[in-house]
């Protein structure tokens, strides 16, 4: 278990894998729901990977993807329940897409890639670093798509906009979702990944 | 074999019993969060709405709500309802065939509140609406102002899963705002609805232009269904009714 590997950029599930950009597109238009989403991500990627590590000697070699995505959506039930339970208003806007982390290939792919072989400790600190590196991209595109588009962050006005009688004229093409893609390829582009190895 | 069976059952048995615990636990908070959501939206389409903004937190809203807001339960086959507990155990969906609104089952009793301002000079309803859009059943209300009840006083839309960024325009105030003002009936009778949401924009010279409304540019079948929901809800065979014994009889809201 290499912590120091598995927050490398050269590791970043986003930048370097490409994974799970669809719900990098969905949900950072502003910065309160990307913060929502990665906490959310950070719970499910470590509980579920500490649950399917402690439970991998009864997980059957034929069965274990069900039992895997069993255990991934019953933590994406309940982290649902309670964002809808605390958080009602982005719950609104957010919840399809906190369903979808059942689906976000990040989850399932360290719990079938490490927390299977591993134990539980270590799984957990693996789910989570790996998410925190999912993190790190989304809230980085949410600041770049919430300044730009809308002059704001956290919904606080940054830069004061034009129609408030301001001078910044915010640039809809960061509110669209599309956008992300043009953000992350700039990421790739412009942070020192290694990808040679690859 | 067996032992796969056993353990993913045990495994799956747990998981369903962890999330009937959560949602348990959870459920009073969820409910009194969407009570919540549906009193602000309520006052924000009233009138009284307009003095309120982003900052009004919900006791607020709640409190404007508790002093200022009557609910009627009304049976749509022209009945009022006493109380809430028979609205509750009596509510039956009713079947409609070839519905403009394209839904073949509506419930048959439904909640309308009744603003009761302390200088009152007119009456003000708000009535909730649903409808299919494009893709969706788009949920709102309507609040109906004026002294003979034959004005919009604004129009919301809550709930919806119409196209981002183009039919969700529905939900916007700078869309929703061109209600305000318009009269949904015919002049004569005040009854039939000839309310239109029109496709390219109302032209200003237009003699009916009290009775139309922009559409919205590349939502055309979303704002038709906009019509459609005015339309159906208001017409007599819905809420027009309500709406005519109020006009004709002004104890009715008080009894």
């Amino acid at each position: 278990m290499n912590v120091k590997k598995t927050l490398s950029l050269n590791n970043n599930v986003v930048l370097a894998q490409i994974l799970g950009v669809c719900s990098i597109l969905a949900v950072t238009s502003n910065l309160k729901s990307s913060l929502i989403m990665a906490v959310s991500v950070i719970c499910v990627a470590s509980v579920s990977s500490f649950l399917v590590s402690c439970l991998r000697k009864f997980i059957y070699k034929d069965v274990r993807l069900l039992i895997q995505m069993l255990i991934i959506s019953t933590i994406v039930v309940i982290v649902d329940m309670c964002i809808k339970a605390f958080f009602y208003d982005i719950s609104k806007t957010l919840s399809v897409f906190v369903s979808l982390i059942i689906t976000n290939c990040i989850i399932l792919g360290r719990t079938e890639g490490f927390a299977i072989k591993n134990k539980p400790l270590a799984s957990f600190i693996d789910g989570m670093f790996t998410a925190l590196g999912y993190a790190f991209v989304i809230l980085s595109v949410g600041v770049v798509r919430e300044l730009i588009g809308q002059g704001s962050l956290f919904g606080v006005e940054i830069l004061k906009l034009k129609s408030a009688g301001g001078w910044y004229e915010g640039c809809s093409l960061f509110v669209l979702p599309a956008s992300v893609f043009f953000i992350i390829a700039v990421f790739i582009w412009i942070l020192p990944i290694n990808q040679s190895k690859k | 074999m067996k032992r796969i069976i056993v353990t993913t059952a045990c495994i799956s048995f747990i998981c369903v019993l962890c999330i009937s615990i959560t949602r348990i636990m959870l459920a009073p908070l969820e409910d009194s969060n969407k009570r919540m959501d549906r009193i602000k939206n309520i006052v924000k389409v009233s009138s009284l709405g307009k003095d309120l903004d982003k900052n009004t937190s919900q006791k607020e809203y709640e409190d404007v709500f508790e002093r200022n807001f009557k609910t009627i339960y009304w049976n749509i086959q022209g009945k009022k309802i006493s109380s809430k507990k028979e609205y509750e155990n009596n509510n039956h969906l009713l079947y409609i065939r070839n519905s403009m609104i394209s839904i073949p089952e509506i419930e048959e009793i439904i909640p309308v509140y009744v603003v009761q301002k302390d200088n009152a000079e007119s009456t003000e309803i708000i009535m909730p609406v649903y409808g299919k859009g494009l893709w969706s059943t788009m949920y709102g209300l309507i609040s109906v102002v004026g002294e003979k009840l034959d004005t919009i006083g604004g129009v919301l839309f809550y709930e919806h899963g119409e196209t981002p960024g183009l039919g969700d325009g529905i939900t916007k105030s700078e869309w929703t705002d061109n209600f305000i003002g318009k009269k949904p009936f015919d002049n004569e009778t005040n009854i039939n609805v000839i309310f239109e949401v029109v496709k390219g924009g109302v032209s200003s010279q237009d003699k009916d232009k009290d009775h139309k409304v922009d559409g919205i540019s590349g939502a055309t079948l979303t704002s038709k269904g906009v019509e459609h929901i005015l339309r159906f809800w208001l017409s007599f065979d819905m809420m027009g009714n309500f709406l005519e014994k109020i006009r004709n009889d002004s104890k009715f809201l008080n009894e």
